[in-house]
């Protein structure tokens, strides 16, 4: 299960037979196992109630799991507690601070010394293409441009593994495609491992490594796809692509038997 | 980017003024002030007897006449200091209170019908209670003025802490944040804007209690005044002193306006 190019070495998460369930109700979640290389880009879709964005919650440990295992691995430098960071569909910001001083929760909780918080955060404002708007409260930004705050904090936490609940769910089209983008560029360059959860398949196929197909009640794993295509990638020109297409459609119709 | 930039810069600035300074919002509040103090004189001068409405030119030489003999500091700052340490009190007791009983939520559970209560409570019973308990000084109008701004805090804030977003509080768990990150960056600003909404509730209701107080049994304070004019027939007096109360309120009103504002500004 690792990816072209990648090492066969310890994964930086790895789950292993867990689930989950609520006060003695069905089993949201049965015998899930899953491991997630480093750098690795996956992306788990699935209908809705299939337990992907629980699954997202177990790993950070806002869930408890019945049984089963999960390791996050630490940071690669060795000691310290792994860091996992989290990004809802919603964009969570703090509606009465800035978009730096929002950002600046990031760096507050990643334990980067104080006096580097300035340079730090003006770094992540141009990467995500927010000059400009340092000072501007959430209520004052675009949904797209609030996701891009988002997306700085997290960045700012500089975590082991990024946990993205549909993040650029609530957003229109256009924005979607183009944060989708911006998320590529911003990945290629740190190479972090992500899980991606969405319930758009054409979002899953253009952006991930490997796309996890999950099936509902109980929620599960029914099949797992190595991306085609290369890195670098234009996820706009892919959509192009005839193998694009077909990968889609199998994925449709494995949705389809799940259900 | 075409990251619908344009929504935010083309926010249009709200302005109240108009194209003129005779079509300002400000001007033409002043000229219908201005009418009803003149309808108020001519029918003080024309139709009624003044003994029953006075006239504002009595009340503005009252004003000036109690001005120069210093009484009117006397009373206003006998009244503004009353008011003052009960909401005071009531706030900084309100929002601990208040505070305390999100913490607890089983002793909020145990406790809240005696709140709602006590809140339902027209306070101005509690009057003469005070009266006998602290005397005819001080202490009573503060306790009036605590009484009817205390319930406001507690709730104020206890509501605010219940309808805190969790979302952001579940991602800074994620991020290994602390409790005490979490109370300084979440729960204080969130219920700051909660207690600035108390404090705009509050600014009348502590004069209330204060002026209740003096009503009662006092010997000096604005509420004194109108009920000591009211015994010698002076309708004049009674006037001067809701005027005078009414300037009061108002510029205390607008004092924690701006301060609210100031401090929610992120409400764009």
């Amino acid at each position: 299960m690792t990816g072209p190019g990648m090492t066969q070495a310890s994964p930086t998460l790895s789950i292993q037979h867990v689930s989950v369930a609520f006060n003695d109700a069905a089993p949201v979640i049965t015998d899930l196992s899953l491991d997630v290389a480093e750098g690795e880009f996956v992306a788990i879709v699935g209908p809705s109630g299939c337990g992907k964005s629980t699954l997202l919650k177990v790993i950070s440990g806002l869930v408890p799991s019945l049984s089963g295992e999960i390791k996050v691995a630490g940071p690669a430098a060795g000691g310290g507690k792994p860091k996992i960071g989290f990004m809802f569909q919603r964009d969570t910001l703090l509606p009465w601070a800035t978009a730096t001083s929002n950002i600046a929760v990031g760096c507050e909780l990643s334990g980067l010394p104080k006096e580097k918080h300035a340079e730090r955060i003006a770094e992540l404002i141009s990467l995500v293409r927010l000059k400009g708007y340092e000072h501007h409260y959430p209520s004052a930004l675009s949904g797209g441009m609030r996701q891009r705050v988002s997306l700085a904090r997290l960045l700012a936490y500089d975590p082991d593994i990024f946990l993205m609940d549909e993040p650029f769910g609530a957003l229109d089209y256009q924005t979607k495609i183009l944060m989708g983008r911006e998320l590529l560029r911003i990945w290629e360059a740190s190479r972090r491992s992500i899980i991606f959860v969405t319930h758009d398949i054409e979002e899953a196929v253009a952006l991930a490594d490997r796309v996890i197909v999950m099936g509902a009640q109980p929620g599960r794993i029914v099949a797992s796809h190595q991306s085609l295509f290369e890195r670098p990638r234009d996820p706009r020109s892919l959509r192009g692509d005839p193998r694009f297409g077909a990968l889609v459609q199998t994925i449709w119709s494995e949705l389809a038997i799940a259900d | 980017m075409v990251d619908n930039v344009s929504e935010a810069t083309l926010r249009p600035a709200v302005r109240g003024s108009g194209d003129g300074f005779f079509k300002s919002l400000f001007f033409q509040q002043t000229l219908f002030l201005a009418a009803m103090l003149g309808a108020w004189e001519l029918a003080g001068a024309y139709a009624f007897d003044p003994f029953w409405s006075s006239r504002p030119s009595l009340i503005g030489e009252r004003i000036w006449i109690l001005a120069k003999k210093g009484d009117l500091t006397w009373h206003m700052s006998a009244t503004l200091t009353e008011a003052g340490l009960g909401l005071a009190m009531g706030s900084v007791i309100g929002v601990s209170l208040g505070l305390l009983m999100a913490r607890y939520a089983r002793a909020a559970a145990i406790t809240e019908p005696l709140f709602m209560g006590l809140y339902s409570l027209p306070r101005v019973a509690l009057a003469p209670l005070f009266i006998l308990w602290f005397g005819i000084g001080l202490p009573a109008k503060v306790m009036m003025s605590f009484s009817m701004v205390v319930f406001v805090f507690v709730l104020n804030v206890l509501e605010g802490v219940r309808s805190l977003d969790r979302d952001p509080i579940d991602l800074m768990r994620t991020m290994g944040a602390s409790d005490r990150y979490i109370v300084r960056r979440v729960l204080l600003p969130a219920v700051l804007t909660w207690i600035m909404a108390s404090f705009r509730i509050s600014v009348g209701l502590a004069l209330i209690g204060a002026l209740v107080g003096e009503l009662i049994g006092s010997s000096r304070g604005l509420g004194w005044y109108i009920e000591r004019s009211a015994g010698q027939l002076d309708t004049t007096g009674v006037f001067t002193g809701i005027v005078v109360l009414i300037v009061i309120a108002m510029v205390a009103n607008n004092i924690v306006a701006l301060v609210s504002n100031r401090l929610t500004r992120w409400r764009a």
